[in-house]
């Protein structure tokens, strides 16, 4: 038998790893980076940026939006049926009645801290990155130091005194320790006066939605108009300073009509009303929420989800003459996109869609609750997603901050002046107030900035954030201008103290 | 031991001793079992006190020559009562033989080998080929669900093809998976669903529901043996992965002895078991008129639930041929199934072929083995989803329709979508269209092949050498036309998914044979190395101009909907391993094994890990044997790169107008990632009385699961949230019991009974310093951010937590919930728990002359299930919302629950999901006839009948995407494709 040749191969073919001694278990990820690999090109640079500015989108949706709108007088979320009932947390925010393990105060605490997580990485990768000494470098590192305080500034004004974190590794064993708000202040004002002068000073087109001295000239304006909050002591002359470097920057000014502000077309750096933004597009993953968030589900192709409301007091407060008036929506409605556009809408019953002023918090019906079409329909949405961009801060905030400010420093004349610059445009024929108190520039800024995610800081400071209104009884107390350190997070890191009152 | 000896004769492939010459009487006859009446093929018959003798053929047939009326013949055949026949004057002797209810010859398959049962010292339960669970068995664990105390088979609904959840002796894991392990024919296999799933996130997408069942791609009709290792001395040689316990499945080789054909056919029709319980339309109006709503009222009175569903058939046709010599052996088998779902339209159908052969050459030293096994799977998916977003798939829509409202138009043929709504998509969807319309395909190709070589060196030592080779290919196409309203809305949309699944195995082993009389010894030795490799490709479009297209040019879409995705990742276990069992005396047996395994999952400063067990039993009388085994296993279902720190792509903006494409931490690293670690003591007792006629088991165990994979947060500000982390410990504790008669076996009357119970207990003991994690996503409209389940310190895997309901109030309507106390002490309290007291299962088999007859029904004990369909649907203000709701909305509004109050999760949406299944009905005739070796026509009824309090539609459930963060959630009911009753009327015939 020939195989019999074949005897002596055999036992060799089978003796265990000769041929096959393999014992290499290093893992190789495909598809993915490890910092070994990466950081070291100009596009690597800007792509180490972005992710950094990614966390913005918080602002238009998720939240920390949530947080700050949802619990002021602004905006309410009726539950209707069983929808948005959700467990009572949106009650909860409306009503002040949250707990640390309110899954929202978790998500914007992370939200925040992974933008300042990012930051403090890319910043220590471009100290080691070949392309260090550029001036491009320059320029992106004093946008990750203005996006760090940005998220810095967000996380103060929610929890009040948080860590203080600009080292890029940390040690899950050694975690960090927590400072006061008044030492977060001071780091937010002292990081955004040393980025300042290699801050752009303006967007070229390609660069829109990126950081410039404009949007760092008006987050100080911000912290100094709330400084009091803050800190225990009110900082107006630094307002009216902060405000007057972006005033006579020069490269400013309020558009003529109100609507032109949002319109899609002037989504782009001739739009000199916008001082920092958050880009959107129709695309999955880049959209815009809002729309869906409020509009009834016959509305639009996309079924929008029927949520977010106006509270009756706070549309009641509205002049009727108002130009701004027109952004919300009442009464009998019209399909506002797709086959059926302008065409009288329907409930799901059949019955006409008629949004009514008055809501309750539970038990609304799908009509009950005035909603806000304030930024124009984006005839290119896909599914929930529009290509609305949000402004973060607007020229007119800067303007009202600056009202204020000088209303508070005793300069009357000039803070209705400021005023009735805002409101010029806003009333054909012309409506300006007279006279003025700080209670009228909380309207105006209500009028004006509505959902611009400024109420709840513009509540606390003027005292009546904690006050009851119709669909909430006066706040427990005073702990409530703070939200608590998330239960998680207490959880992870020893260091951290609760607020006081949770 | 008589008739081991006729085995080893077996073993070595003699096959005909011959015929022996001189003498004067020739008897022939042919051996049947008492348990089907078929020909019993290879039963040895001898001629007390000679060396000679003969062996049936396929027909069972037997001839011997030169007897004298003296002699005595002696019929013996593994796992049968030996019988003895004196000659006498006779010339034809036919004998029926009684099988014994478990036979401690019977060679039992255990990792890298197999064990005569009664020398086996861990708890391993086997189950044969004719003691699977009969029936129209499309998928492999249909055979063995309810049979194998331990063993908890849950189907997670009722789709054609669904995928059970399988867990042994409870289970183990926080994050990490708790299937147990697979090997076929010795090779590991990967046992995840092969279909891709459509990445959710937007709200049309619609298809996520289905699932595949990973062993749809076995034959049934193959399978020759289940083995399941228990215990962690059956187990720990699986080492890292052996942690939830090991599955192995043998298939069927040829025989020597003859050619041998079978087909095996049935036909099926199956129909909806159970419906829910929804409004009529005249019940609907009147209830809007009760409540003052005005829902929209067409006067048409459908019934959305019989829309869908239809009856179903399916056909299956399996043909098997075997041959051999004493040399070559080889088995092949073709089988087609074409099965259709309950509902409309979907559908599978399955091509599975296989060819076992085996040679043996070089003085039967070197045996040469290849096993192929291709198959093809085609299946029309039914559009569904197993968490709701706000509209729904097919069954959240049935449930949702308007009953006064017509599945058509007047014309007949366009679908009914609510046209008053003044836009041409609303929030529900005629579920009727979804089925009809969209197009939703999903193709597998599956290749599984080894080739093996085991060579005997010196008498009792040989080496092995094992090459595995498994790859699926497998595609998902979906088009959602524009005649559907809301598919419309954005032209059309088409998902196009393609993966592929691939492992490449090689092992060597080395083993060593001793017998010293007495005493035996048996060593193994081996070396394993396995590979892993996935990739994934995918795109949607939209805004096609036609639908002509379908899902068959994505570039006629104008745009896509979600960007073309790819990936790909690899993994790698390599180990080392050994094992002694040894016999002593016929009296004491030992087992002792090692495995070191290292695993490419695992954090560079922990790749390895060693894994031991011993076992020892001790054969008290023949009749009784106890056992003691202890040894430590692990699991390393995590999926991959989960040690790394991976910068990826995701963290994205939009700048000067333009998306751009962020690369940031997406994952942190953990360079001490580990194996979960089970250790498992378990004490053991076998039995076999009367001949073995009453057998059985009972095994106790304490298992301890530590280092627990779970997802903890970390300190911030970090760049991820979260770390995956070796912390906790969870125990399992419980008692298995498996009991098998033979009750009567005449040579007419045959009846054979088994039985199992189980209980486990389940708790999880520690969660590296923190008590609670929760999970259990409800699904529903108002009910985002709704979670129904607690992992607990002191409490078991599955706790629902939730508020009590304390009535109404009778002023608003409301609900009153419990405030005060519970684990968060928010007033949510524990509600129940998804894992069983108990479970057991019951299988007779009852032959009388050609008839046969059998019986299976398994029952589940003690488990609660959150019917989270009912708590979205049993609601009075549903028809305020234009939607219907089920009648016992209408019963809590007479109870004062306000016509618009909200209804909230609470402990009135658990319910208890006891049942008792009659699982299969099974009753065949088979005809005498000498042309065919078997002749068999059979009628079967499949889960003929549920006992249960539970109020949906079938109490074995289980919803995928339940879990939060990782955090596996059990016993959650959202509308579940509905559950099938089956009647099947099927052939056998041997020729």
């Amino acid at each position: 038998m020939k195989s019999h040749k074949l005897r002596f191969l055999v036992p060799i073919l089978l003796i265990p790893p000769l041929f096959w001694s393999c014992t290499d278990l290093t893992e190789t990820p495909f598809g993915v980076v490890t910092p070994d690999n990466f950081y070291e090109t100009e596009e690597e640079l800007l792509a180490a940026v972005i992710p950094v500015y990614a966390n913005l989108v918080n602002y238009t949706w998720g939240d920390f939006m949530f947080l700050q709108e949802v619990s002021s007088d602004e905006i309410f979320i009726p539950q209707r049926g069983g929808d948005w009932g959700d467990g009572g947390i949106w009650r909860n925010l409306q009503e002040h009645t949250w707990e640390p393990s309110l899954g929202f105060v978790n998500g914007a605490w992370t939200a925040a801290f992974q933008g300042v997580a990012r930051a403090n990485s890319t910043l220590e990768a471009m100290e080691s990155s070949p392309q260090s000494e550029t001036d491009l470098v320059a320029t992106f590192r004093a946008e990750v130091r203005f996006l760090r305080a940005f998220y810095y500034w967000w996380l103060m004004d929610l929890y009040g005194g948080v860590p203080i974190v600009t080292a890029a590794a940390t040690d899950p064993d050694k975690p960090p320790t927590q400072n006061t708000r008044t030492e977060v202040f001071d780091f937010i004002v002292a990081e955004l006066n040393a980025v300042l002068p290699d801050l752009e000073a303006a967007h070229v087109s390609g660069s829109y939605g990126r950081a410039t001295k404009g949007a760092a000239n008006a987050l100080l304006t911000t912290v100094y108009l709330n400084a009091e909050v803050y800190t225990g002591s009110a900082m107006w002359q630094k307002t009216v300073d902060a405000s007057d470097a972006v005033i006579n920057a020069g490269l400013y000014a309020l558009l003529d009509e109100f609507i032109d502000v949002f319109a899609l077309v002037n989504e782009n750096v001739d739009n000199r009303e916008n001082l920092f933004i958050v880009g959107h597009l129709p695309v999955d993953g880049f959209g815009n929420f809002r729309h869906q968030a409020t509009l009834h589900y016959n509305l639009l192709p996309s079924q929008p989800w029927n949520g977010f409301a106006i509270l009756a007091d706070f549309y009641n407060t509205f002049d009727t003459e108002d130009v701004r008036f027109t952004q919300l929506l009442v009464g009998p409605q019209t399909v506002l996109l797709g086959p059926g556009e302008g065409d009288q809408a329907f409930d799901r019953n059949g019955d006409s869609l008629i949004f009514t002023v008055d809501s309750p918090i539970v038990g609304a019906t799908e009509a009950n609750g005035v909603r806000i079409l304030k930024w124009p329909i984006d005839a290119d949405k896909s599914g929930p997603n529009s290509g609305n961009d949000m402004a973060v801060f607007r020229y007119s905030h800067i303007l009202l901050a600056k009202a204020e400010a000088k209303l508070m420093l005793g300069s009357t004349a000039e803070a209705l002046t400021l005023v009735n610059q805002v409101r010029e445009r806003a009333f054909d024929p012309d409506k300006p107030l007279t006279s003025i108190t700080r209670d009228d520039i909380l309207d105006e800024r209500g009028f004006e900035l509505l959902w611009e995610l400024l109420r709840r800081q513009d509540l606390i400071r003027t005292g009546h954030f904690l006050e009851a209104w119709t669909l909430k009884a006066a706040s427990d107390g005073a702990h409530r201008t703070l939200y608590p350190i998330p239960q998680s997070q207490l959880d992870a890191n020893p260091n951290l103290v609760q607020n006081p009152g949770y | 031991m008589r008739s081991k000896v006729y085995m080893i004769g077996m073993a070595v492939g003699l096959l005909y001793v011959g015929q022996v010459m001189g003498q004067e009487q020739e008897v022939s006859g042919r051996v049947i079992s008492a348990e089907d009446r078929a020909p019993l093929l290879g039963v040895n018959i001898s001629i007390q006190n000679t060396d000679e003798g003969a062996i049936t053929d396929r027909r069972g047939r037997y001839e011997l020559k030169g007897l004298s009326a003296q002699d005595v013949l002696v019929f013996s055949f593994i796992g049968f009562q030996p019988v003895e026949e004196t000659v006498g004057d006779r010339t034809v002797i036919d004998v029926v033989m009684t099988p014994e209810a478990i036979a401690g010859e019977e060679l039992v398959v255990i990792g890298y080998g197999t064990q005569q049962r009664r020398d086996v010292t861990s708890s391993i339960f086997s189950l044969k080929e004719g003691s699977f669970t009969r029936g129209s068995s499309s998928d492999a664990q249909a055979l063995f669900q309810g049979r194998i105390p331990g063993v908890v088979v849950t189907l997670s609904n009722g789709d054609v093809g669904a995928a059970p959840l399988i867990r042994i002796r409870g289970g183990t894991s926080v994050s990490a998976g708790n299937g147990p392990m697979f090997v076929i024919d010795g090779v590991p296999i990967d046992n995840s669903s092969a279909t891709p799933i459509v990445p959710s996130g937007d709200e049309e997408q619609i298809s996520d529901g289905t699932r595949d069942n990973f062993l749809s791609l076995l034959n049934p009709y193959d399978i020759a043996s289940i083995e399941v290792l228990k215990d962690a001395s059956a187990a720990a040689i699986y080492g890292a992965r052996g942690g939830n316990g090991v599955i192995l499945i043998t298939t069927k080789e040829g025989r020597a002895g003859g050619f041998s054909l079978t087909y095996d056919g049935y036909t099926s029709a199956s129909t909806q078991s159970k419906k829910y319980d929804l409004l009529t339309a005249s019940e609907y109006k009147k209830f809007a008129g009760d409540v003052g709503a005005t829902p929209e009222n067409q006067s048409a009175d459908t019934d959305w639930q019989d829309e869908i569903v239809r009856t179903a058939m399916t056909q299956s046709h399996n043909i098997a041929f075997s041959s051999g010599t004493q040399l070559t052996r080889y088995r092949v088998s073709l089988n087609y199934l074409d099965e259709e779902g309950i509902v409309l339209g979907s559908a599978r159908q399955r091509i599975t072929a296989r060819l076992n052969l085996s040679h043996t050459a070089l003085d039967e030293k070197l045996r040469l083995a290849v096993r192929i096994n291709p198959t093809f799977i085609k299946k029309n998916n039914t559009p569904y989803r197993q968490r709701a977003g706000f509209l729904g798939g097919v069954f959240g829509n049935v449930l949702k329709m308007n009953p006064t409202v017509p599945v058509f138009e007047t014309d007949g043929e366009t679908y009914y979508d609510f046209p008053s709504l003044g836009v041409p998509s609303t929030g529900i969807r005629n579920p009727v269209a979804l089925l009809k319309e969209i197009d939703d395909v999903s193709e597998s190709l599956h290749i599984f092949a080894n080739a093996s070589a085991e060579y005997e060196f010196l008498p009792g030592l040989s080496a092995k050498a094992n090459v595995g080779l498994s790859r699926t290919g497998s595609s998902r196409n979906i088009y959602y036309p524009t005649s559907l309203p809301f598919a419309a809305a954005f032209g059309g949309r088409a998902d196009l998914i393609n993966n592929t699944r691939q492992s490449v195995l090689f092992e060597s082993t080395l083993n060593y044979r001793g017998d010293m009389g007495a005493n035996q010894l048996e060593v193994w030795a081996g070396y394993t190395f396995q590979e892993f490799e996935n990739t994934e490709f995918g795109a949607t479009a939209k805004d096609f101009v036609t639908d002509a297209f379908s899902f068959n040019n994505l570039a006629g879409g104008a745009d896509f909907l979600i960007r073309p995705f790819s990936s790909r990742s690899t993994n790698r276990l390599i180990s080392f391993f050994g094992r002694v069992n040894a016999s002593m005396a016929n009296k004491l047996l030992l087992s002792a094994a090692l495995r070191r395994e290292g695993s490419s999952r695992f954090g560079a400063d922990n790749k390895w890990g060693l894994f031991p067990s011993g076992s020892v039993g001790f054969r008290v009388t023949d009749d009784l044997k106890v056992r003691a085994s202890f040894g430590i296993t692990g699991n390393e279902d995590i999926g991959n790169n989960r040690s790394l720190f991976i910068l990826g792509s995701g963290a994205n903006a939009v700048i000067g107008g333009q998306a751009v494409t962020g690369i940031a931490a997406n994952q942190l690293a953990n360079p001490d990632l580990k194996w979960e670690q089970t250790s498992q003591l378990n004490l053991g007792l076998d039995f076999g009385f009367a001949g073995n006629r009453f057998s059985g088991s009972l095994d106790v165990y304490s298992k301890t699961t530590t280092d627990l994979l779970v997802e903890f947060d970390v300190p911030q500000p970090a760049v991820v949230t979260t770390r995956l982390d070796n912390v906790g410990e969870i125990t399992n504790t419980g008692i298995e019991l498996a009991l098998n008669t033979v009750n009567v076996s005449t040579g007419e009357f045959f009846w054979r009974t088994g039985f199992n119970f189980a209980s486990n207990k389940n708790e999880v003991v520690d969660l590296g310093g923190r008590d609670k994690i929760v999970t259990g996503t409800v699904s529903g409209a108002g009910l985002s951010g709704v979670q129904s389940q607690i992992v607990l310190v002191g409490e078991p895997l599955g706790t629902f937590f939730g508020f009590k309901f304390e009535g109404y109030d009778p002023v608003t309507g409301d609900e009153i919930l419990s405030s005060e106390g519970g684990p968060l002490e928010d007033g949510r309290q524990i509600l129940g728990n998804a894992q069983p007291d108990f479970t057991f299962g019951i299988s007779n088999i009852i032959n009388y002359k050609n008839l046969d007859f059998s019986v299976d029904i398994l029952g589940v004990w003690g488990i609660d299930i959150l019917n989270n369909t009912r708590l979205e649907y049993q609601r009075p203000d549903n028809v305020s919302n234009g939607i219907n709701l089920f009648a016992g909305a209408v019963d809590d509004f007479e109870a004062g629950l306000g016509a618009n109050a909200t209804v909230h999760f609470t402990d009135r949406f658990i319910e208890d999901g006891s049942y008792i299944r009659l699982q299969n009905v099974t009753a065949g005739y088979t005809l005498g006839t000498d042309r065919f070796s078997n002749l068999r026509i059979y009628v079967s009824a499949d889960n003929l009948f549920v006992l249960t309090d539970y109020q949906g539609l079938d109490p074995e459930v289980h919803t995928f995407e339940t879990e939060v963060d990782g955090v596996a959630a059990l016993g959650i009911d959202y509308t579940s494709y509905p559950r099938a009753r089956t009647f099947t009327l099927g052939l056998n015939i041997g020729f």
